[in-house]
């Protein structure tokens, strides 16, 4: 009998890491070709032709450049807090990877379905603040600090924005899971009565992710590389796959949040067995990737007064507005989510 | 085990891996100048990189922690706007209300005018 | 003196490009825009409560074919009940099978059904 017990628990172990890794390793490899999508887009922005020596089409690229970090020198400085050091770059890393547990890729496909999901995603978006912040304090260097004094401020400051908007998707869906969002779309996209707050949600999620116009920390005349100046080898691709893997996870979560997730009825629904709700959920997930790229390649960055002024002046009452506008028109109407 | 703390579980796991593989495969050689702190084209001073910073960083984080708070304390409406109906409504805009006061009041005050020193 | 038919008229007029459409006509159309998702969403929402008002009397007008069918069970596995204990008990003089122990003619449910 124990021995049966023991025979099924490895076996739910292993499924369940099968489970992980059947999530993890297709978010770790989209990762790696988001940065060669962004350094390839930004060339064909800037009518260059970017890398396209390492494997066809420059397609590897990504992969020699980790295995080149992997296979550098750490450099600590010998001024440094060297716990918080390793802890800031593997805390970011591990945050931001965790945010994928509960997307729902299909319908029923996902690792959590987690009744409080929006808020599971809320709470790991701000605990990313952390590693950036004992990365600027712990490297004990001026550039690093200022870097993450910068990006703290900035972070914080279009958390309000993000939350506020995620608040107004909730009024109208009514609940906090994902797959009640996405189900509660097959009305209608959400971006379409809350056009004017996708906009904000957008530019609020661009200065989440620290990406141009706002990436105030990466300021390369002032600041050389922000907080993560004096990180190097695989401490720094840490920092990198964490910057782009939360791109890839707020692409995504716009998708989910505003432009219905996985459905598209009309478009996919087949009789065979294959699913491809995943398909139409990476697809529109793609389409943000390319907006986040296409924004650094079109607009310049922004002083870091006018970055804070125009958070707490222009789109913090703007979005209280919302707020306050859209329950209006639901009790008004008598339209409210059950 | 379900997923989810599998997922809390192998995460760690794997950034773990990945400081290890580097552990074994690099070289490790400091010296001097390479560990102290980066400067630009001069010998960095020991000591002097925990400077002081602006207040208005600080200013920010403790706005952040009061307009927070209240996104927060309105989510519990905002799933539940049908069955709180009208009433619950107008609370949550009197609320609203009082929190407008105070960010005017905040904003007259001068709190989030971060400015460069030119514009003193 | 001027040609016949006087001069050509000045152009005053100022040649500007065409920079989009004004801010009211922006602020219409993305009313109108969301008026009409708002319209889709109530719809929808409307749809969802009747769903869930449908979903709650199809669970009322169950209950009492569900009791009843619970009773039917619980009565038919007392009535097992009482034969296997008569048949246990056979061999014990003066047992009385089915009596209640509490000495009370009244007649209580089961407090315990047993699932065989």
């Amino acid at each position: 009998m124990i021995n049966n017990n023991l025979i099924l628990i490895i076996l739910n172990t292993l499924i369940s890491l099968i489970d992980v890794l059947l999530v993890l390793l297709p978010v770790l490899l989209s990762v790696a070709f988001m940065t060669i999508i962004e350094r390839k887009q930004l060339a064909a922005h800037q009518r260059r032709v970017g890398p396209n020596t390492v494997g066809y089409y420059g397609i590897l690229q990504p992969f020699s450049d980790a295995l080149k970090l992997i296979l550098k020198e750490t450099v600590i400085p010998s001024q440094s807090n060297k716990i918080l050091f390793y802890l800031a770059p593997v805390s970011t890393l591990i945050f931001s990877l965790l945010g994928w547990g509960i997307i729902p890729f299909g319908q029923g496909l996902t690792l959590f379905d987690f009744s409080l999901g929006i808020l599971y995603t809320l709470a790991l978006s701000s605990l990313g603040v952390y590693g950036v912040l004992f990365a600027g304090w712990s490297a004990n260097s001026k550039y690093a600090f200022l870097g993450s004094l910068r990006s703290t401020a900035a972070m914080i400051s279009y958390e309000l924005i993000l939350s506020s908007a995620i608040l107004i998707v909730i009024l109208l869906a009514g609940s906090f899971n994902f797959t009640t969002i996405i189900e509660s779309q097959e009305a209608i996209w959400f971006v379409v009565p809350l056009l004017p707050v996708f906009i904000f949600y957008f530019i609020s999620i661009l200065a989440e992710t620290s990406r141009t116009p706002f990436d105030l920390q990466e300021a390369e005349s002032e600041l050389v590389a922000g907080f993560f100046t004096e990180h190097s080898s695989i401490i720094f691709v840490f920092f990198f796959l964490a910057e782009y893997s939360s791109i890839v996870l707020f692409s995504c979560i716009t998708a989910i949040l505003f432009f219905g997730g996985y459905n598209m009825p009309e478009l996919f629904v087949n009789n065979t067995f294959i699913s491809l709700q995943a398909v139409v959920l990476g697809l529109k997930t793609c389409v943000f990737c390319f907006m986040f790229v296409w924004f650094r390649a079109t607009l310049p960055r922004l002083r870091y007064d006018q970055l804070i002024e125009f958070c707490w002046l222009n789109l913090l009452p703007v979005a209280v507005a919302f707020i306050i506008l859209v329950p209006c028109i639901l009790v008004a109407f008598d339209i409210a989510p059950y | 085990m379900d997923n989810i703390s599998m997922l809390f579980i192998f995460v760690p796991i794997l950034s773990l891996i990945l400081l290890a593989l580097n552990l074994l495969l690099a070289p490790h050689l400091p010296y001097e100048a390479k560990v102290s702190a980066y400067e630009c084209g001069y010998v960095a001073l020991p000591g002097q990189t925990r400077s002081t910073f602006q207040i208005q960083f600080y200013l920010v984080a403790i706005l952040f922690l009061v307009f927070d708070l209240e996104i927060l304390l309105i989510l519990p409406i905002a799933v539940s706007l049908y069955q709180v109906g009208t009433f619950g409504f107008s609370v949550a805009v009197i609320f609203f209300i009082v929190l407008t006061i105070g960010f005017v009041l905040e904003i007259g005050s001068g709190a989030i005018n971060i400015s460069t020193s030119a514009n003193h | 003196m001027p040609p016949s038919g006087g001069f050509q008229q000045i152009r005053y007029k100022r040649n500007l490009p065409f920079r989009g459409p004004s801010g009211v006509v922006i602020l219409a159309g993305v009313t109108a825009f969301c008026g009409y998702g708002f319209y889709r969403i109530g719809l929808g929402n409307l749809e969802k409560r009747e769903l869930q008002r449908e979903k709650a009397w199809s669970r009322i007008h169950l209950v009492p074919l569900l009791l009843a069918e619970g009773d039917r069970d619980a009565y038919r596995r007392q009535h097992a009940a009482l034969e296997r204990e008569k048949e246990i008990m056979k061999d014990v003089p003066g047992w009385e099978a089915g009596k209640d122990v509490y000495h009370n003619p009244r007649y209580r449910p089961a407090d315990s059904i047993v699932v065989l």
